[in-house]
């Protein structure tokens, strides 16, 4: 249990009795018990605590009960099910008997309040006595901004296991790109394959694109077409280590890369170096991001997003800080981000490579250090067995 | 073309059978159903905010700039209003709707909303916006429309449940009896041999798995893996729980099988042919008019009639379309009454001897007369057994 976060916030809540905490990822940072991709579920969970009691209770959908206890959850546990009521109606219930059992004064509650849906909060609010909230959402993700030492350990090693799943499945799709081809599909499969082997604890987002398919950020695979020759390939994915998740985008080239492939991949990487020189302690982000977008004019390079650079990595796939245009926050030592600079290459495909980065004392340590991706990645050649 | 299909499902059923002058449509699983993309990182990416103001007379998506591409190339061809990628997307994409409520609705409006996925905060700042609409919420209509599925839809779930079927049948059958592999490659095998036959590839809960003797007594036997195997080896004679979800068109499959390593002893064939009688009960009750909760009775009462000991609280089975989990709940608080064209994944868990979690998850359609199960590769009432050898 992560009590240290409560005394954190607590400190700007005013007279809180107690807690109720929905949003997925806020929970397992507090309890660190993590879920089965919680978020594509039809269930809920929620911990419902008073830290000065040391009295918290997970409530957990009867089908995830085994997994909080197997992550030595020692506090107590709720679960409902469906012979309850729909999947929000037997969680809400589940929740308001925790609170009334647990005595906790409805009017001084503290939960992340967009997290909560209408019909639950209509739940709630029909069978909690003058029911009124503290909204501490916003409280928690900054909390969760700047890492802990195991956090970045986590979150290095997590950058590197992203980086060894695609060079697992470049190492199959290399000379196959003339003859016994590899469809796009299986060679996303591969990569996923990869970092599974490499340690991944599970896998989000996967996106492939190719050629002018890439024009588009989210092209869904739905048929069995090859990689080809002579084509800019994208892969996107975000895969994560104990919860702790990192972006990965790499570009490939199958064959070799014609000059306008080879000058967009180097005019993204420009953007990266540069960003990397501003990145330390105490830049605002819109400045930095300001800065990016300048450079990228005055080098006419075309941004494919130009107010949005990334964000930070943690138990979400994306989190705060968000790397944009707007945002008045400074960078702090301890924080973790993906930087995301597109930019556009041959037939409008995006160009994209990231890197994770820990904000230090005197600038950053790049965290997706298993290899570097300076150079265009190029798929060429046979295979020979001998 | 099937896409196009179910954006016109979703516009005549709107046109016929809501009373709505408008719908705001913000759950990612309804917006794959009228954008024919399915963008699953939109439940978990909070920097995103996308919504549908869908009227009689007027379409609109409101997105990032950066996803309006991936929208329009997969099918979106109405109004795309974007927004600049920023610190609140969903303040900027909840702006921009009150001005297109405030623009296209006349006070008094009836605005539908997805109450049970629009948060509260967003609700309040509508209702604060615009006191003059009214707000209801949309769940039985999206509710009635996702779980009657039309013909495209249940090809979609047809050809899933084949696949995903098929896949498992194709993994298993590289296991003999003294060749085996680890939990791992298996797990792998199944979601690899489902997309050689055709599921198309996503993430998320997209997994399989295939778990065996102790850590069978559980649903998810690694945390905090989840869906990945690891180097536990099959021994002879055990029961593997295969279990694997994956995608067609959208469209899941949701489907869980038993493997055996090795011969079938007199207990275990016991076991699964009582397995077997409670599904052919289950398929002889499943008929349009009966409600949900009633069927779950009648097969608790024959399951402790064949002395099964059935996992209750996971209901018997559930709907399944968008999302490999949806309604109706074949539970007891579920009374949905089922109706032709629905589709719903039969789960049969009964613990073993050994208290093993053995699982039977079968899709079936409602029809006129009763029900049919789909994509069965093989005869699944008996477990699969491996060769002795290759």
């Amino acid at each position: 249990m992560n009590q240290n976060v409560f005394l954190n916030i607590e400190k700007k809540l005013q007279h809180v009795s107690g807690y109720i905490i929905k949003q997925p990822s806020h929970v397992s940072y507090l309890t660190n018990v993590l879920f089965p991709y919680p978020e594509n579920s039809p269930y809920s969970t929620a911990l419902v605590g008073i830290p000065e009691k040391n009295e918290f209770v997970l409530i957990v959908p009867v089908d995830w009960l085994d997994v909080a206890k197997d992550q030595k959850w020692n506090h107590s546990i709720v679960s409902y099910n469906l012979n309850q009521g729909s999947p929000d109606q037997a969680f809400c219930d589940a929740v308001i008997k925790s609170v009334t059992d647990m005595k906790i004064d409805t009017e001084n509650l503290a939960l992340d309040f967009p997290a909560w849906t209408v019909n639950e909060i209509k739940q709630l609010s029909a069978k909690l006595n003058h029911l009124k909230w503290q909204d501490c959402d916003e409280l928690l993700w900054r909390n969760r901004m700047i890492k802990s030492e195991q956090e970045i350990r986590f979150l290095h090693q997590s950058a590197q296991i992203a980086d060894r799943g695609m060079i697992g499945a470049l190492n199959h799709v290399e000379g196959t790109t003339m003859s016994s081809y590899y469809t796009l599909s299986e060679f996303l499969e591969r990569v996923r394959v990869h970092a599974i082997e490499f340690g991944t604890c599970g896998i989000g987002h996967l996106n492939i694109s190719q050629g002018a398919e890439g024009k588009a950020e989210i092209t869904p695979i739905q048929d069995f077409s090859f990689v080809n020759q002579d084509n800019l390939i994208r892969i996107d994915y975000t895969s994560e280590y104990l919860g702790y998740w990192n972006a990965c985008s790499r570009m490939f080239y199958i064959g070799k890369p014609d000059k306008e492939s080879e000058d967009a991949f180097e005019a993204n990487q420009s953007l990266i170096i540069y960003a990397q020189s501003l990145l330390k302690p105490g830049i605002v982000i819109g400045d930095f991001c300001k800065l990016i977008k300048e450079k990228a004019d005055s080098s006419r390079i075309s941004l494919y997003d130009e107010t949005c650079f990334g964000h930070g990595l943690g138990l979400s796939e994306a989190e705060w800080p968000f790397i944009t245009i707007d945002n008045p926050d400074s960078f702090e030592k301890g924080m973790v981000i993906v930087l995301k600079i597109k930019t556009y290459g041959p037939q409008g495909a995006i160009i994209h490579s990231t890197e994770t980065y820990e904000i230090t004392n005197r600038g950053y340590r790049k965290l997706s250090d298993f290899k570097e991706w300076n150079h265009l990645y190029r798929i060429d050649g046979c295979r020979s067995n001998h | 073309m099937w896409k196009r299909n179910l954006i016109n499902k979703f516009q005549t059923s709107f046109a016929q059978q809501s009373n709505f002058d408008g719908l705001i449509i913000s759950d990612p699983v309804n917006l794959t159903m009228i954008t024919g993309i399915r963008m699953m990182f939109l439940q978990t990416m909070k920097n995103y905010c996308v919504y549908v103001l869908w009227s009689h007379e007027r379409k609109v998506l409101i997105c990032p700039k950066s996803l309006s591409s991936s929208f329009s190339n997969e099918g979106w061809n109405d109004n795309i209003i974007v927004y600049e990628s920023c610190l609140d997307p969903i303040q900027k994409a909840t702006d921009i709707l009150i001005e297109e409520i405030r623009y296209f609705f006349r006070a008094g409006s009836n605005l539908g909303f997805e109450g049970t996925y629009l948060s509260q905060k967003v609700f309040d700042r509508l209702t604060e916006a615009l006191p003059s609409v009214h707000f209801s919420d949309s769940v039985n209509f999206i509710t009635d429309l996702r779980q009657i599925k039309n013909e495209t839809e249940l090809n979609n779930l047809k050809q899933a449940a084949e696949i995903v079927d098929h896949g498992i049948a194709g993994a298993i059958h590289h296991i003999a009896t003294i060749q085996s592999k680890t939990e791992k490659f298996l797990t792998e095998d199944i979601r690899v041999h489902s997309l050689e036959r055709g599921l198309h590839i996503s993430g998320y809960n997209a997994v399989s798995q295939a778990i065996s003797g102790d850590k069978s007594k559980k649903l998810w036997a690694n945390p905090p893996k989840f869906g990945i195997g690891n180097e536990t080896e099959y021994r002879e004679g055990e029961l593997l729980r295969l279990e694997m979800c994956g995608m067609v068109n959208n469209y899941w499959a949701n489907d869980a099988r038993t493997l055996l390593k090795g011969k079938l002893n007199n207990v275990q064939d016991e076991f699964f042919a009582k397995i077997a009688d409670l599904r052919s009960f289950a398929c002889s009750i499943i008929r349009p008019g009966i409600a949900a909760n009633e069927i779950y009775t009648s097969i608790l009462n024959k399951a402790n009639e064949l002395g099964l000991d059935m996992i209750k609280e996971f209901g018997f089975g559930h709907g399944i379309g968008l999302e490999p989990v949806e309604s109706p709940y074949i539970s007891a608080s579920d009374p949905t009454v089922l109706a032709e064209n629905m589709s719903v994944v039969l789960q049969l868990s009964a613990r073993y001897i050994h208290g093993e979690i053995i699982t039977s998850k079968d899709t079936i359609f409602i029809t006129p007369e009763g029900c049919e199960i789909i994509g069965w590769y093989e005869n699944w009432n008996a477990p699969y057994t491996t060769a002795y050898t290759f």
